[in-house]
């Protein structure tokens, strides 16, 4: 910097300041607070943006990019981003980003998803807040450890969620009847559970109901417990009279399942989840199966099973005691012959007596099959009898027949087979078909022939009695007329004489008025006599007389 | 030579206009005691400490949201673009293009400017020195409409408190957004348009 002499004197010199120079670094601490302000807005932005998901949905109604959020337990957890048709144009495809605190151990393989709408099921009304704030997805994590990205959406929310502790049961059964996802299941009249699934077995042919028992409750349910249909009324009309049994006004219109331990249950240990139960179609059914162990037995019967459906009871003196599982021909190739084989389960723990008296506990440590060896040997057979003759419908009743020939069941194979003894129908077919056979001896032909001939000399024979009759006829009638004759006057005659008017009679009636009368003066004179003896002697008083 | 102050070794105070010759060493106003100066002191420095700050905090200010609406309906969270972008769909295209400019072209193409005229300041560019220089009182004069969009925010933060049933709540953007338009005008500020013409006088000779 050059500097000019033109500088007028009246400019002041500056003066030099005091104390040294400032650091212009500090200036620099602003771009250095940014950058962290910055940083920290970034990393905070990062650490909020977790996973982006995508969910396929059959419909996205109700759902808007940007819009809905993904909640669990009423919590935001992720925002849908975008919402778009699936390439093959049948479901709708939602991309959600999902919150940070998520990211790990959240979405997993069975980790569900669905749109919360308001609705009404399982007798509960649910998502009515969505009425107002609009749809959101709901979404409840699963227990799995595999990672996923990409989900299913469920139609409808499931009706447990996954932090609910209790237990999860199967009970399968032939028909779903009114029950749905969320119908309550019920233990004592308390609502234990829900059901939570409902899947048709691969075959068809069974429906599995999935179940979820809820904490507490969830322990009283062992190997031996019973769960039936509590849908609806149960009119039972017995010698006990009409019996009117319903679980709830709910389960009339959503359906439910009941459960309970048989009273003389001895399996107290919880049973495990996933345990697959039988549903009962009502209460009493479900309480009277004591134990559903059955063994498979076999039957083979020769006469015709017409009548004998799956599922016949197989009867003990009026109980049931197990029922029919399949019937098949039984082809005999050696002696080549049919016989119908009828597969049968059999409950032996019915055949089981609560009050036994067994001492020494042999009957109790025998198996199932070792009983039915003993029973056999005492002359345990099978034998079809007609329930109904209208019907035409058979069971197969069991019992001791202890005059059929010994016989012993082969355990050892597969199914082993009880030995039948004909059936009563059989029975009484055999004995007309003796009768017949007796029948067929008598020699009709013969017995015709002489019959034929007695008829004829028994018509001879009445030929000449007519003979008899005839000469009798013309000999002695006229005889018999002329005597009757005779009778008929004289009995006229004694008429006559006999009538009331006739002159005997009225002679008859005054002779008698006579002896009357003579009487009469006897006992006058009798009784005169008596008082006056003497008078016999003296004659009567004088003083008397009058 | 150009008959500059600096160039006939002359100080003016920015305060009280007095005249002074220049002196060795940090120099105070004889009369007012204020600093004197030939140029602002450390003037880039500053700028582009300014200007650096106002850059980073650019990118949170448009990438988070600037508003956190909550009513019956859900929340909704805006970006300053996401807004701009909301009621242009909604065909309110004046208020989107206002919005848009206002608070995102405006900042931007400040923070392009100023970076290009510190720069040519820097490296003592000779380059078109007056469309330079009315470039840099256009971007001082322009910056301060950019808060147009905090106003509209702090506005509606302040109105809209009808709990539960609508709120407005400043998002993180909000403050990103407010400290880029503080920190560019006090870069703008910062920056002395004298050192425009400093390149330029060598070349003039």
């Amino acid at each position: 910097m050059a500097r000019t002499s033109a500088v007028n004197d009246e400019i002041p010199q500056a003066v030099a300041h005091k104390g040294g120079p400032r650091s212009w670094q500090a200036v620099w601490i602003i771009p250095l607070i940014a950058a962290l302000i910055g940083g920290w807005l970034a990393v905070r932005n990062l650490y909020e943006h977790g996973p982006t998901i995508t969910i396929q949905f059959q419909s996205a109604e109700g759902i808007e990019a940007r819009k809905t959020r993904i909640k669990h337990n009423e919590v935001d957890i992720g925002m849908v981003r975008s919402v778009r048709l699936s390439p093959d144009r049948n479901s709708a495809i939602v991309t959600a980003e999902m919150a940070r605190e998520v990211s790990s151990g959240f979405l997993v393989e069975d980790t569900h998803f669905w749109v919360v709408r308001p609705r009404i099921a399982g007798g509960q009304v649910s998502g009515l807040g969505t009425l107002l704030g609009g749809a959101y997805i709901g979404a409840d994590p699963g227990k799995s450890t595999e990672e996923r990205r990409e989900f299913v959406g469920l139609e409808s929310p499931p009706a447990v969620t996954s932090g609910l502790p209790g237990r999860q049961f199967v009970v399968s059964t032939e028909d779903l009847g009114s029950l749905d996802i969320g119908s309550p299941l019920y233990y004592r009249g308390v609502v234990a559970g829900r059901v939570v699934s409902t899947d048709l077995r691969p075959d068809g042919k069974v429906v599995l109901v999935g179940v979820f028992v809820q904490a507490p409750y969830d322990k009283f349910v062992n190997a031996e417990t019973r769960f039936w249909n509590a849908s609806g009324v149960d009119l039972t009309i017995d010698a006990g009279g009409a019996h009117l049994e319903s679980q709830s006004l709910i389960t009339l219109l959503v359906g439910g399942i009941s459960f309970a331990s048989p009273d003389e249950s001895t399996s107290p240990a919880p049973a495990a989840a996933k345990t697959q139960f039988r549903l009962w179609n009502n209460r009493t059914e479900a309480l009277k199966a004591r134990e559903e162990a059955g063994d498979t037995y076999v039957m083979k019967f020769t006469q015709s099973v017409r009548g004998l459906s799956v599922g016949a009871p197989l009867d003990f003196r009026g109980i049931v005691v197990g029922e029919v599982k399949r019937i098949d021909f039984d082809f005999d190739a050696e002696k080549v012959r049919y016989r119908t084989a009828v597969e049968v389960l059999f409950y032996p723990e019915r055949m089981r007596s609560r009050h036994h008296h067994d001492p020494g506990k042999k009957w109790n440590q025998l198996t199932s099959a070792q009983r039915m060896e003993r029973y056999v040997e005492r002359g345990f057979r099978g034998q079809l009898r007609s329930s109904s003759l209208l019907t035409g419908q058979l069971y197969i009743a069991m019992d001791f027949f202890e005059k059929d020939p010994k016989a012993k069941i082969d355990m050892s194979k597969n199914p082993p087979e009880i030995p039948t003894v004909p059936g009563t129908l059989d029975e009484l077919q055999e004995s007309l078909g003796n009768i017949l056979k007796k029948l067929e001896k008598v020699p009709f032909d013969v017995i015709g022939e002489d019959l034929r001939k007695a008829l004829v000399n028994l018509s001879n024979t009445l030929r000449k009695a007519d003979g008899l009759v005839e000469r009798l006829n013309a000999d002695l009638a006229p005889e018999l007329k002329s005597t009757l004759e005779q009778a008929r006057k004289t009995l006229s005659a004694a008429e006559a004489t006999l009538s009331s008017d006739s002159p005997l009679q009225g002679d008859l009636r005054e002779t008698l008025n006579e002896v009357r009368r003579a009487a009469e003066s006897t006992r006058t004179l009798t009784d005169y006599l008596e008082r006056h003896p003497d008078s016999l002697i003296r004659g009567k008083h004088e003083g008397e007389k009058k | 030579m150009t008959p500059t102050a600096a160039n006939y070794g002359m100080l003016i105070c920015d305060a009280c206009d007095l005249l002074h010759r220049d002196a060795p060493g940090d120099v105070d106003c004889t009369r007012c005691g204020a600093p004197l100066h030939t140029r602002l002191r450390n003037s880039l420095s500053r700028s582009w400490a300014f200007l650096i700050a106002a850059m980073v905090l650019y990118i949170p200010a448009n990438a988070l949201p600037i508003l956190e609406s909550g009513s019956l309906f859900g929340s909704q969270s805006d970006t300053i673009l996401s807004g701009a972008v909301f009621l242009w769909r909604d065909g309110s295209w004046a208020i989107a293009l206002i919005i848009f400019v206002a608070s995102i072209l405006v900042p931007g193409v400040k923070l392009a400017s100023l970076a290009f005229l510190l720069a040519a300041s820097q490296r003592r560019w000779a380059w078109r020195p007056e469309e330079r220089a009315r470039l840099f009182r256009w971007t001082h004069f322009i910056g301060r409409w950019s808060m147009v969009d905090i106003y509209v925010g702090g506005l509606l933060v302040a109105l809209v408190q009808l709990k539960p049933f609508a709120s407005v709540e400043p998002g993180p953007g909000a403050i990103a957004f407010g400290a880029v338009v503080v920190l560019t005008m006090m870069a703008s500020q910062s920056f002395d348009p004298r050192l425009v013409w400093d390149g330029t006088d060598l070349r003039r000779e």
